[in-house]
């Protein structure tokens, strides 16, 4: 750890727009030496990936400019490179590996293909020896039968894989740098742990450095050696991984480290009272293939469940990506098909059909997890959270209706000036609070609240969360918390249900159940999410 | 979001209205062709043959609303009087009687005798754009003209978007088995010959712009559903809709509130390019024949005289201007509407 590989100094990125050049990098300075992690953090628009896009000047030129800074490598100022120059550098000396594998990896050319590509294009190799390295590049990177996986495509992966392709493409060449822009963003919790284990195991054997681009805080205890925090375009503070969790200094690294979400779950006891209890719940999606639409088999989403929720309690409910616990919650509520019985206080609205159902919907609702889908881009809040009053309360007059949509705004945070807005001027985090306040202003029972928080920042996610549960309390809620942040479902659950493959792995309490898990699966996901 | 503060207070549609004015291109074909249509709306009142209000002997008569013999002033024939003969003009005008004229005393029927030079006749002080083939005013027979292309043009567009969303959305939202079958069906429609329709039926029935519309409107949707279906397709699996199902809205509400607003690009995108299609549609027919009978006025016909009368400029040169005009002010106020109903754009 002594010499500088990189050394970018105070560097600036503008963006081009139609309404006046915004800032979105103000002069930023760091170093990485050889065989160092480096990790920037910090949240969305912070200008983590706009900072690490420019050491590879992967920016369109046309809508970028960089007024300021040099950006020192191997002895040039890769500032005043040329295109020819920065491609020559591109994938050989310095590659990168995105966030979501899935858009970053071509679906239509198998991954060995994409894999040898650079090596075709930078080392000169002919086909049948680049292949030869791709296999040996996957054996690496840690995919199973690299001789049959060689040949798949994207979509035959599963993310992880995909992933780890991504990583075998960007070591093709040893490239001194690796930079890693949100590289487990989208994966699953156990999965995240993996990816990391294999980059720094990579790292060891190679000596590269890694640039990891993330805004999640844990990630980085574990993995870097030395920490940039990010806010609002400029590095606010720059320590050594130890020093920076033991002694933050600037407030900023303090609140970001403060946000974690703190207990919250909410101080009323749960009476006995039932809200939602079912039985033997089932959830099978049929396999058809061939002209007649055969069916060849079965999915198992949610496979004989049976579960209750009480009256002012949150039950989390936790799980994998695929493991079925949107399913389960979709069919609590009666908005997939499903089998067995389901009771919502007197109701058996197991066996009740759509029109039934229709007057009841008002007493469960959905907060959905990416509040940019979840809001229809064409109504106004008003019209937004107005809708459903309508529906459920025709008795209501103008005024009166505009006065609840206000009181119900204030009560999730927001002013009366949103009314008029369109979804699209909020932010992410405002959204999700609209989407809550459409729920609330029905005076529901129950809401699935489904990842409500795994789309926004941090110290966002902390805010949310506040409001939840002080809406719980306020209004005698029932949640049902569906997550895969064993964190947040801490945080806020009563009891929680670990999912799998459709089935019940353990439930109980929050305490007893992720803290001395019975199962091993519930240790896993425990361990591989909670400790930091 | 600080610099969305100063319209808080704008309604939807308010704001819709500012976004539309901020394309200077289209607000001002709007008003252009607003004017236009307007005034051609009224063309019994500017072009007609008939006087406006006759006095003849202090009783006052509407001739250009209702029909009167000669007689009624004195001459000699039961029939309706011509008003552009000299002999009926001295009658209603001589002594204490007058006569209030249209703007230009010519309809899109009425056929100039009294022209000096062979029809079609070139523009002069009489007939500002010069006659066609059969001595009939061009100016009168263009504007007349005008406005049977851009009412046709709408209603044809009317249909066709109404039938297109329909079948579009119930496709899209319900897919599955029915969206199969009628993706079956309108293959089999779409692959009818529909010029040949065009013929047949036009020797069946009398041709009429009403058997145009029926004809057209019923293959005009198809292009249509095709994109609604895709929308509604796209949009059915979204949170929103899912939402508003979990708060327990009929299909009919999310179809409608949902939906629909949210798949209107590609209604929006084609709409101007709907409309100009009809309006040539309806020429080209006219050109070739096959669409309103001789004596009404169209583009189309007044096309086919200029081919027919090659050196009779003003016939060929005058509709062109009027059809380019009437297309592109059509074009540029679409392109403004499509920018109005983008909620995203400031």
């Amino acid at each position: 750890m002594s010499e500088k590989l990189i050394q970018v100094d105070s560097l600036k990125v503008t963006f081009k727009t139609q309404g006046g050049d915004i800032e979105a990098v103000r002069g930023v300075s760091f170093d990485i030496n050889t065989s160092e992690n480096v990790a920037i953090v910090g949240e969305s628009g912070s200008g983590k990936s706009v900072t690490a896009l420019s050491l590879l000047k992967l920016h369109d030129e046309k809508h970028v400019d960089y007024p300021d800074g040099r950006i020192i490598y191997n002895s040039r100022d890769l500032m005043l490179a040329g295109e020819a120059e920065m491609r020559d550098i591109r994938g050989k000396d310095i590659s990168m590996i995105f966030q979501e594998p899935m858009t970053s990896l071509n679906p239509v050319y198998p991954v060995g293909v994409q894999i040898q590509e650079t090596l075709v294009l930078h080392k000169k190799m002919d086909r049948p020896a680049a292949r030869k390295i791709a296999i040996e590049l996957l054996d690496r990177v840690g995919i199973r039968e690299p001789q049959q996986k060689v040949d798949s495509f994207p979509h035959m992966l599963s993310g992880g894989q995909r992933q780890r392709a991504m990583i075998a493409m960007a070591l093709a060449c040893d490239p001194v740098l690796l930079i890693a822009d949100e590289p487990t963003t989208a994966l699953d919790v156990t999965v995240q742990h993996q990816i990391l284990e294999l980059l720094k195991d990579l790292q060891k054997d190679t000596g590269m450095s890694v640039l990891l681009i993330t805004h999640d805080l844990h990630l980085v205890r574990r993995f870097a050696d030395r920490v940039c925090v990010m806010y609002e375009g400029e590095i606010v503070e720059q320590a050594s991984s130890s020093e920076l969790f033991k002694q933050p200094r600037h407030e900023y690294t303090q609140y970001l480290l403060d946000s974690e979400p703190e207990t919250r779950i909410a101080e009323i006891v749960p009476t006995d009272q039932t809200v939602i209890k079912a039985d033997a719940i089932r959830v099978y999606f049929p396999i058809r293939k061939g002209f007649f639409k055969r069916k060849v088999g079965e999915v198992k989403a949610v496979d004989d469940i049976d579960i209750e929720l009480r009256l002012g309690e949150t039950l989390g409910i936790v799980g994998e990506s695929g493991s079925g616990k949107t399913t389960l919650g979709m069919a609590l509520l009666r908005m997939v098909d499903s089998t067995g019985q389901i009771r919502f206080k007197e109701h058996q609205i197991s066996d009740y059909r759509e029109k039934q159902m229709r007057p009841l919907r008002r007493f469960f609702q959905i907060v959905f997890q990416d509040p940019f889908s979840s809001l229809s881009p064409r109504m106004t809040v008003e019209q937004i959270v107005g809708e459903g009053l309508k529906l459920h309360y025709p008795e209501l007059n103008k005024t009166q209706r505009y006065d609840r949509i206000v009181n119900t705004l204030k009560e999730v945070g927001l002013d009366e000036g949103a009314l008029w807005r369109y979804p699209h001027e909020f932010s992410g985090g405002q959204r999700q609070r609209i989407a809550v306040a459409r729920t609330v202003i029905l005076e529901p029972d129950v809401i699935l609240l489904d990842e409500p928080t795994s789309a926004l920042d941090v110290s966002v996610q902390k805010q949310v969360l506040g409001l939840l549960s002080e809406l719980q309390v306020k209004h005698q809620l029932s949640y049902l918390f569906i997550s895969h942040d064993l964190r947040v479902v801490r945080a806020m659950s009563h009891r929680v249900v670990v999912m799998r493959e459709g089935k019940i792995v353990e439930s109980g309490p929050v305490r007893q159940v992720l803290e001395n898990p019975r199962k091993q699966y519930t240790r896993e996901l425990a361990q591989a999410s909670l400790c930091p | 979001m600080s610099n969305s503060t100063n319209h808080v207070h704008l309604s939807p549609g308010r704001r819709s209205w500012l976004r539309f004015r901020s394309n200077r291109r289209g607000y001002v074909s709007l008003w252009v062709f607003s004017i236009l249509f307007l005034l051609s709306l009224f063309a019994e009142v500017l072009f007609n043959d008939k006087p406006l209000l006759v006095s003849y002997q202090d009783e006052l008569f509407f001739p250009f609303l209702k029909s009167y013999p000669e007689t009624a002033f004195g001459g000699d024939f039961e029939t309706e009087a011509d008003y552009s003969d000299p002999y009926v003009r001295d009658l209603i005008t001589a002594g204490d009687n007058w006569a209030i004229d249209p703007l230009i005393r010519f309809s899109y029927n009425t056929i100039n005798f009294s022209s000096e030079l062979p029809n079609p006749a070139p523009p002069s002080s009489h007939n500002l754009l010069g006659t066609d083939d059969r001595g009939r005013d061009v100016f009168a027979r263009l504007v007349y003209g005008f406005r049977l292309s851009v009412l046709f043009a709408f209603a044809l567009t009317a249909i066709g978007v109404a039938i297109g969303i329909l079948a579009g959305a119930v496709q899209g939202y319900f897919s599955g088995r029915l969206d199969l079958i009628m993706q079956r069906i309108i293959e089999v429609w779409a692959s009818m010959p529909e010029l040949y329709l065009l013929i047949i039926f036009a020797s069946i029935f009398q041709p009429s712009i009403w058997l145009l519309i029926v004809l057209l409107s019923m293959f005009g949707w198809m292009g249509l559903s095709d994109y609604v279906r895709a929308e509604f397709l796209r949009g059915r699996n979204m949170d929103y809709v899912r939402a508003a199902r979990a708060m327990g809205q009929s299909n009919m509400a999310i179809m409608r509130h949902h939906l629909l607003p949210n798949s209107m690009t590609p209604v929006i995108t084609f709409l101007p390019f709907r409309i100009s299609g009809s309006i040539l549609a309806l020429t080209s027919l006219d050109f070739l024949g096959l669409g309103v009978p001789p004596t009404t006025p169209s583009l189309g016909e007044l096309l086919a005289q200029g081919k027919g009368n090659i050196e009779a400029w003003w016939l060929s040169l005058s509709t062109f201007i009027v059809l380019v005009g009437t297309l592109m002010l059509l074009i540029f106020i679409g392109e403004a509407l499509r920018e109005a109903m983008d909620t995203r754009k400031r």
